[in-house]
Order: C-alpha cells, then sequence, then structure tokens
C-alpha cells in the first residue's frame, strides 16, 4: 500500500521544487514561516516561488497549524520524509539545512519572553528542536548532545520525564539515519526506559553512558542509577564510586551515598560501610525529604541490628519528623511497626504504627504490604488466638495487591500456618501452593524444598484422615 | 447610466421596448432607493448595473457564433436582471432567504391583475412578458433555472429560449464580485457594527480590487474566464479568495451545463473557469475582525468537510445546549483526525461567548501539565505564571469556575494518549459555576480514540467513525462541489480507494475538483 507521505508528494506534481520543499520542512519538528522559507529557498533553489510552494505546503492536509502560528507536519508522514530527504538532498545541503533550523531556533529562543509557564514550555520544546538539529550536523552531534542534557537537568517534576521521552523519540530518529548517539540522548533514553520500567533497556544504555564516562553530572547520574541497576553488586559499587567522583553537586553525591548504603547493607558483614555511606549522604543533604528518606534507609540498616532497636527506632522517627509528605511518612510508619513489633512489650505500639501506616498509605499496593507485615506479625507475637484477626489481614492483604509476590508470600505463608495449625489442609495445602507460585515468581528457591517436603507431608495426613 | 451592449442592442432593433425597459429600469431604481436590509453587501443600483454588464460579456460568445438574442430576449433578461432582487425589499420575515420567489411574485402581481395588496406596479403590459420576466428574475438562483423550460412564448406571440435566459442571469449575478458592492455603510461613521457574516461579505467585495470576465486566449474567443485581482496577497486574503471560488464554483458547476446546451455548446468555458490573482497590498488595508476570520475558516472547513455529520452535530448540540460533553475521536494515521479538529476549533470560536483553545501534544516538545495548561489558558486570555503543577490546575479551575465567563472549550489532537498527562487534564476541563449552563466541551482526538473510561456528570461520546462511504463521497461532491448525480457518482467510484486515508481523501477531492487557480502573487503583470 502506498504510504500516505507518497501520495501528498503526487498531489504537489511531478516539479521538482515543490517535493524538495516539502523534503525541506520535514527536517523540523516544529516549523514558522520564516524557518519554512528559508528551508524550501535553500532546498528547493525556489527563488522567487518560495512563497506560494510555502503556502501550498501549508494548505496540505497533513499540516497542522497550531495556536501560536507554528506549523508542523503529522508525524507519520514527517518520518518518512525525512528518510527520503537523507536519500535525495545531497549532504552539504542537508547540513545547511539542519543549520538553518538550528539558528532559527536559536533565535526564536531570544525573543521568547522570560515570563510564566508558557514560555518555561516552549523554551523546552524550543531548545530541543535546536539541539536536535546539532545532533544531525557532522561535528555538533556532542553540543547537540550536551544542549539535550541541559534540557533535561534544568527541567522540574514531570517536564524532566517529558523531556527525555522527547530525546526518545529524536534518538529513534538518529538510530534510523545511522547517527551515533550522543552520551546526553543515550542517557535521556535510558530515563525513559527507566521511568517506564524496561530496568533491562535502561540499565543498557545507563552501562554504555558510564563506560564513556567522565566527569560531570549526567554521567554522575549514568553511572549512579546503572549502579543501581546491575546485578553484580561489585560492579555496582564500583559504578557508585565513580559517580562519586564525577558529580559536581553535593545534593547529587548525597543521593549516591544512599544509594551505595542500600547496596552494601544488604550484606550484613558491611553494615558499618552502609551506616558510614548513609551518614555521608545526611551530612550532604540540605531538602527535608531528601533527608527522611535517608533517615528511613538508616532505621532499616539498624533495625537489622538487635543491640540497634533504640537507634534504628530513633531514625525512624526522625524521618516522620522530617518528611512532609504522607505517603513517606505511611511507609516509615510501616518500618516502625515491623521494629516494635520484634519487642513483645511494644505490640499496642506497633499495631498504633500500622494503623497509622493505613491512614497514611492510600495506594492498594502499599496498603496490602502493610496488611501483609501485621499478620505475619501478629502470627508471631498473638499465637492461635490472634489467628482469626492474622487470617483476615493476610486474606486482605492478598485482595489489596493480588499481583504483588512479595506481599502475596507473606500472606500465603502466614494463612498456611494458620490452616495447618486448625487441621484446615486442604487450604493449607492451597496456600502452600500458592506460595510456591509466589516463590517462584520472585525466583526465590531458598525454602522450595522445605515448602514440597510441607505439602507431601500436609497430603499424607490428609489421606490418613479419609 | 452609460447602458451597455444588450441595450443598445434593443435600442438599435426594437426602440419602442427599450423604452419600456427603461421605465422598468426607473422603477427598479425607485424601489432601491431605501435598502432594507442594510447589513447585507450592495443590492441596488451598483449591483444592478454589474450584472448587465456581465451579462453583456456573456452573450459576447453567442454573438460572436452567429446565436444573438432576439429582441424580446434582450427586453426579458434585462428586465429580470433589475427586478431580480426586489423580493429582498419586501417587509416579511425570511426575505432574505426566500427573494428569489418574492421577486417572482412581486413582478407577477405587480398589475394586480390577482386582486392581491399591490406591493408594487411595474409598467409591463404584455401578460406573457410579465410571467417571462418575473420567471427569469426567479431563476437567477440555480435551482430555479434548471426547471425552465426550454422555450416559451416571452412577449406577445414572439417565443424565447427560457432557459438560456435563466441560466445567464443565473450566472451574471453569480459573478457580480465588484468592489462596489462593499460600499454600504463603510464609512467611517457609520451608525451601525454589521454582524460578523455581513462583515465578512463586505471585507471579501471590500478586498477585491476588480474583476473581468474575458477570453484568456484570443484564438479562442468563446471560452470564458472569471479573473479576479485581489488587492492584498496574505494567507488571510488567499483564504477568502479559495471560499469565494469554492461556493461560486459549487453554483457554477449547476450553472454551466444548463447555459452549454441552451447556447447549442456556444458559452463555453476555459479551464480553469476562473482565476485569482493577489498583489501586495498599496497603503493600509483594515484586517477581518477577529470573529469573522473565525467566521471565515469555520466556513472553509464546513466546505471541505466530508461526512461525519453525526459527530459535528452532537458537537454543536452540545455547544448549543450547554452540555458538559467530552467527545473521543480517533487520530490514527492517515485519518481525518487533523481536519475534523481544526472543523471544531474553528466552529465553536464561531459562535459568541466561547473560550476555544487547542492543544497539539506530541512527544518531541516534551509536553508536561504546567505547560499544556499554559498553552489552553492563554489561548482563552489568561497568563499563567511559572507555577507548580498543581497550582497550575488550580488556575484552571479558577478560570472555569469565574462567573459569566461563557462557554469553555477545549480541542486536543494527541499524538500518542498518556493517561498520566491527559486523564488528569481531560478531567479538569468540565468545572462550572453551579448556576450555570454554559457548555464545557473536550474533543480528544487519540490514537483508537482512547481517553478516560469515566468522568463524573460529564456525557462522554465515542462517536461512530466508519470508513467514509461512497454515499458520503457523492454527496460532499453534490453538496460542495455541485456536481449532479451522475457525475458525482463517477467521481466517488474514481476517489474511493483513497477512503482509508480520510485526512489525505480532503485534499485529493480539493486538487481534482477544484476549478479555479491561484496565480502566484510574484507572476503578476501588475505588480508595482
Amino acid at each position: 500500500m502506498t504510504h500516505i507521505a507518497e501520495r501528498y508528494l503526487d498531489l504537489l506534481g511531478h516539479d521538482e521544487a515543490p517535493r524538495k520543499a516539502f523534503l525541506a520542512c520535514s527536517a523540523a519538528f516544529r516549523l514558522d514561516d520564516d524557518a519554512a522559507r528559508d528551508a524550501i529557498a535553500l532546498v528547493a533553489r525556489s527563488n522567487g516561488s518560495t512563497e506560494s510552494l510555502l503556502q501550498r505546503i501549508k494548505g496540505l492536509g497533513c499540516v497542522s497549524q497550531r495556536w501560536d502560528g507554528s506549523w508542523y507536519l503529522t508525524e507519520e508522514v514527517r518520518s518518512y520524509l525525512a528518510d527520503r530527504l537523507d536519500i535525495e538532498v545531497p549532504p552539504e545541503v542537508r547540513h545547511r539545512l539542519h543549520e538553518v533550523f538550528s539558528s532559527h531556533a536559536e533565535r526564536r529562543l531570544a525573543t521568547l519572553a522570560p515570563d510564566g509557564a508558557i514560555t518555561v514550555f516552549h523554551t523546552r520544546a524550543t531548545r530541543i528542536e535546536s539541539a536536535y538539529q546539532k545532533t544531525l550536523i557532522p561535528g555538533r552531534e556532542q553540543e547537540g548532545g550536551r544542549e539535550l542534557g541541559e534540557t533535561w537537568l534544568q527541567a522540574r517534576g514531570s517536564a524532566r520525564d517529558a523531556t527525555a521521552e522527547a530525546v526518545t523519540r529524536i534518538a529513534e530518529e538518529l538510530t534510523v539515519r545511522g547517527s551515533q548517539l550522543p552520551d546526553e540522548v543515550l542517557f535521556l533514553r535510558g530515563m525513559s526506559a527507566y521511568r517506564r520500567g524496561r530496568r533491562r533497556q535502561a540499565e543498557g544504555d545507563f552501562r554504555t553512558v558510564y563506560e564513556r564516562g567522565r566527569p560531570g553530572k549526567i554521567h554522575a547520574i549514568a553511572a549512579h542509577l546503572f549502579g543501581t541497576l546491575v546485578r553484580d553488586r561489585r560492579e555496582a559499587k564500583r559504578a557508585l564510586h565513580r559517580s562519586l567522583l564525577w558529580d559536581p553537586a553535593p545534593e547529587g553525591r548525597a543521593q549516591t551515598w544512599h544509594s551505595l548504603g542500600n547496596l552494601v547493607g544488604g550484606d550484613s558483614r558491611n553494615r558499618l560501610e552502609a551506616e558510614l555511606a548513609y551518614r555521608r549522604s545526611l551530612e550532604l543533604l540540605h531538602d527535608p525529604e531528601d533527608k527522611a528518606q535517608v533517615w528511613h534507609s538508616l532505621g532499616n540498616l539498624l533495625s537489622e541490628d538487635r543491640m540497634r532497636w533504640l537507634e534504628a527506632e530513633n531514625a525512624y522517627r526522625r524521618s516522620l519528623e522530617l518528611d512532609p509528605i504522607f505517603k513517606g511518612q505511611g511507609q516509615v510508619w510501616h518500618s516502625l511497626g515491623n521494629l516494635l513489633s520484634k519487642d513483645r512489650t511494644r505490640w499496642p505500639e506497633a499495631e498504633n504504627a500500622y494503623r497509622r501506616s493505613l491512614e497514611l498509605n492510600t495506594n492498594f499496593k502499599s496498603q496490602g504490604q502493610v496488611h501483609a507485615s501485621w499478620a505475619d506479625a501478629l502470627m508471631k507475637v498473638g499465637g492461635p488466638p490472634a489467628f482469626e484477626q492474622a487470617e483476615k489481614l493476610a486474606l486482605k492483604a492478598r485482595t489489596l495487591d493480588p499481583r504483588n509476590p512479595t506481599t502475596c508470600g507473606v500472606a500465603n505463608r502466614v494463612l498456611a500456618d494458620i490452616y495447618e495449625a486448625r487441621g484446615q489442609i486442604e487450604d493449607a495445602i492451597a496456600a502452600l501452593e500458592a506460595l510456591q507460585e509466589t516463590d517462584r515468581q520472585l525466583d526465590n528457591r531458598k525454602h522450595h524444598d522445605r515448602i514440597q517436603t510441607r505439602i507431601q507431608e500436609l497430603r499424607q495426613r490428609a489421606h490418613a484422615k479419609a | 447610466m452609460n447602458r451597455g451592449f444588450l441595450y443598445q442592442k434593443l435600442r438599435e432593433d426594437a426602440s419602442e421596448l427599450a423604452d419600456n425597459l427603461d421605465r422598468i429600469w426607473e422603477e427598479a431604481l425607485a424601489i432601491w432607493r431605501e435598502p432594507r436590509l442594510l447589513s447585507m453587501t450592495q443590492h441596488g443600483r451598483p449591483h444592478l448595473e454589474q450584472v448587465e454588464k456581465n451579462l453583456d460579456h456573456l452573450s459576447q460568445p453567442l454573438y460572436q457564433q452567429g446565436f444573438p438574442l432576439s429582441s424580446a430576449e434582450i427586453y426579458v433578461l434585462l428586465a429580470a436582471c433589475y427586478l431580480h432582487d426586489i423580493g429582498m425589499q419586501l417587509d416579511v420575515p425570511h426575505a432574505r432567504e426566500q427573494h428569489a420567489q418574492y421577486s417572482y411574485e412581486l413582478i407577477l402581481y405587480s398589475e394586480d391583475a390577482a386582486g392581491r395588496k399591490l406591493n408594487v406596479k411595474l409598467p409591463i403590459q404584455d401578460d406573457n412578458a410579465r410571467e417571462a420576466i418575473a420567471e427569469v428574475a426567479r431563476a437567477h438562483w440555480a435551482s430555479f433555472a434548471t426547471k425552465l423550460p426550454e422555450r416559451r412564448f416571452l412577449y406577445g406571440n414572439e417565443e424565447g429560449r427560457m432557459r438560456l435566459l435563466g441560466g445567464l442571469l443565473s450566472m451574471a449575478d453569480l459573478l457580480d464580485f465588484s468592489p462596489v458592492r462593499a460600499r454600504y455603510y463603510r464609512t467611517p461613521h457609520r451608525l451601525q457594527e454589521l454582524p460578523t457574516n455581513s462583515d465578512l461579505h463586505q471585507m471579501k467585495h471590500r478586498l477585491i480590487r476588480g474583476f473581468r470576465i474575458t477570453s484568456p486566449m484570443p484564438q479562442v474567443p468563446s471560452d470564458l474566464q472569471v479573473q479576479i485581482e485581489w488587492r492584498d496577497d496574505s494567507e488571510q486574503v488567499q483564504m477568502i479568495s479559495d471560499w469565494v471560488l469554492h461556493e461560486t464554483s459549487n453554483y457554477w458547476r449547476q450553472i454551466q451545463p444548463l447555459l452549454y446546451s441552451s447556447s447549442a455548446g456556444r458559452l463555453r468555458w476555459a479551464a480553469p473557469w476562473a482565476q485569482a490573482s493577489f498583489f501586495t497590498p498599496q497603503g493600509p488595508l483594515r484586517p477581518l475582525s477577529r470573529e469573522a476570520y473565525e467566521l471565515l475558516q469555520a466556513y472553509r472547513q464546513e466546505q471541505q468537510r466530508i461526512d461525519r455529520d453525526e459527530f459535528c452535530r452532537a458537537f454543536s448540540e452540545a455547544l448549543g445546549e450547554g452540555r458538559r460533553a467530552l467527545f473521543l475521536v480517533p487520530n490514527d494515521a492517515g485519518g481525518d483526525g487533523l481536519k475534523l479538529s481544526s472543523w471544531c476549533r474553528t466552529h465553536a470560536s464561531a459562535r459568541k461567548d466561547m473560550r476555544v483553545a487547542n492543544l497539539d501534544i506530541r512527544r518531541v516538545d516534551a509536553p508536561d501539565a504546567s505547560g499544556l495548561l499554559a498553552e489552553l489558558l492563554e489561548q482563552w486570555g489568561q497568563h499563567l505564571p511559572d507555577v507548580l503543577e498543581f497550582k497550575a490546575f488550580e488556575f484552571l479551575r479558577q478560570e472555569l469556575m469565574a462567573p459569566g465567563k461563557g462557554g469553555a472549550v477545549a480541542v486536543i489532537l494527541a499524538e500518542e494518549y498518556s493517561p498520566r498527562l491527559l486523564d488528569s487534564l481531560v478531567g479538569e476541563l468540565f468545572a462550572r459555576p453551579a448556576e450555570e449552563q454554559t457548555p464545557r466541551v473536550c474533543v480528544l482526538f487519540s490514537p483508537g480514540a482512547k481517553g478516560p473510561a469515566d468522568i463524573k456528570g460529564v456525557d462522554i461520546h465515542r462517536p461512530l467513525w466508519p470508513e467514509i462511504s461512497q454515499s458520503d463521497l457523492e454527496a460532499h461532491l453534490r453538496e460542495s462541489w455541485g456536481y449532479n448525480q451522475d457525475e458525482a457518482a463517477r467521481q466517488a467510484e474514481d476517489i474511493l480507494p483513497l477512503r482509508q486515508s480520510p485526512g489525505f481523501l480532503y485534499d485529493y477531492v480539493e486538487s481534482r475538483c477544484k476549478a479555479w487557480r491561484n496565480e502566484p502573487p510574484a507572476a503578476s503583470a501588475y505588480e508595482p
């Protein structure tokens, strides 16, 4: 089937000039009349007929006029034509074309009044356009990449994610053109994948940037994120240390120290190193919310050492004081509940902590986790008299977050114990089989044999009973 | 009046009839002395004179090829020309819309032969002539012209070619693009503001420098062409030109075959039949008012729209009835989402008290909620400071909840559907003061017509969006381009394979059916 862009080319007739003019306009994501005129004059050599060619192209149905006077070709048409541009237009003309669009974008930037959210948005979009054009000019690819990286760094909140998404789109284009992707483009593609939960893809991009590494913010963040994604702990640690060396900003280094603490703290032999990492992070941080997260992590680390439970509790409480976000506080109350539940004398306080966590954590996933932890703790503390409440909590946990293998694993274990103790053999077997499934999802083979043996024993008991 | 070619012919061949025609002319001028519909473009003397000139031009090929008009034919044709619009002066509702029929009745009963109340008195003694003049005058509307008999008695016992006369008058009236028609109430001291529609029509005539009906190729003098010169070469004026020539071509296509056949092939048209040239303006020109420009865009979009009637009706109803409605419409590759989004925007903008915004959401622009809300509010006349996202939403709510601000319409064209970005944005667009019933309408064009599943208190429409069918195309070709039934069917069959790319179809239909040409400004011979 004929591509829609080919149909538009046919519609423009067999003359070279309109065809070339149309191709020229495909080199930019966003056009204004002045930029389009220069582009058409350059590529179509339209001396004298530029205006009529411009009007013809703007009159096509694949052109969308924006409210601010700028316009663009719809993406399916633009990307097809951009490929044709590569084939039909000599490289030196193409490179000058990208220079034209880049300089027009820079001029547009200079005219944007520094006022309001609309300027922030338009500045971002225009910078992306300008930088994209540069990535297509031999010798200026790195400059373009750097500008894309800076645009991302200057964006706030969801605009950062949106910038990473935009650059991912550009990366697709550059890949098709066979260009080597600048580090910043790779990094932002990785960021976009990371945000979308595509960890392996993100890891690949961050690794490349990290391995090409040099001091600077983007490379530091790439090394940091690579360190948090890669499974090999030694490699991860090396990447995190490299990030600490490259990152010029104390806040960035603080976050890396935090991640380093999380990494090494997983091994009980490195608790001291982890604690030092957390404390280093706390020294560098100023933002209370960030600090609250590190205190929370430190609390989790300390709670694993029976002798330092009091310090752990203090760390959690410090976190609660600092964290302005309910969701964050809800997680800390959850951790505090787990800590307090280890001391039978403080069980009422632990239950209060779980309740507080449920009040603050409004999403089902977090609530499911708290219900599972509460049920688990209740089994340990309360024994048979608490079975009924623990069962309710465990069932609720499964209902709230049925796809989370960790939450469901804890709930299934609790339910299996309760049903076995009550003599509900079939229910116990079902719970253990569900537990096996969640372990399989978590790739946890540690308890597989033990669970299997338990299931067999239960089946034998059921058989004997029958 | 410097009387034209046909009149002179009549004077030479039948001076008595010419004298009678003079008296009819005087009566016609008397009727137009006080124009009743002030907001309309000129329909009095200048228009009548221009139509007569057009008749002179149109009849040239007949004389050149030995197919002249008889004296009775000239008499009936010119009398009908002078009287064809008098129905507009009747003080009745819908005088403008039904003026052809009213003109017919006024002429027919101008002697009070049937004892009806005498509205006008015309010096037409011959009953056949009165009937013929009334019928030809009414036939200045193409739909009446096509129903005229080929021949009938025109004056006494003299027969004439009624269809030819009707076709000539209809074409001559259609081709009055003259700038003089804009003169009415265009003085700096005018006492009334024109309604938007009239403003647009007045500006149309004002922007025309002039026009001529001529033979573009001297060696083929029988092939006519209309050449229009516009005093500005801006995009806006080119759009006005396309609007006018699209509309005119629609009628031209209906009248032209009638003229061709009733003139035994003597009256032909060159290809293209009309040509527009645009000139660099000399001196300041008053631009179209914003409202008039929006109306122009709406008209233009409507001329080009193919089907989607159900959706367009529902959209217009939602605006008219003050509903809260979300339309989820496909925006797929090759689809007509882009075209329909323009249609929605222009039709909403052409209404009174309506804030209209359109958002193009493209991945490469790195859109975030604050940026999009800023664009939206800017189009509604509000400036959003650089604030965090939740604050931006607060601004939006304030704007929507402010009383007395009228309706709010957002037309969103999304390259891909991002629930994270769009669900919250779209969900916030329907707030309005409790005491108001002003419309809150959002049309979201997205791939696969995705969108929020449910918003409290909002009607969510997922209009049917079938492929454009042959009958849709035929209807479009008939109604917008003036093709007759058979020709529309034939054209539609040819074009039909493109229906899977309805967005392209609009352009293709236009390129195929467009019977006029716009001359590039630089090519003009009169460039200063």
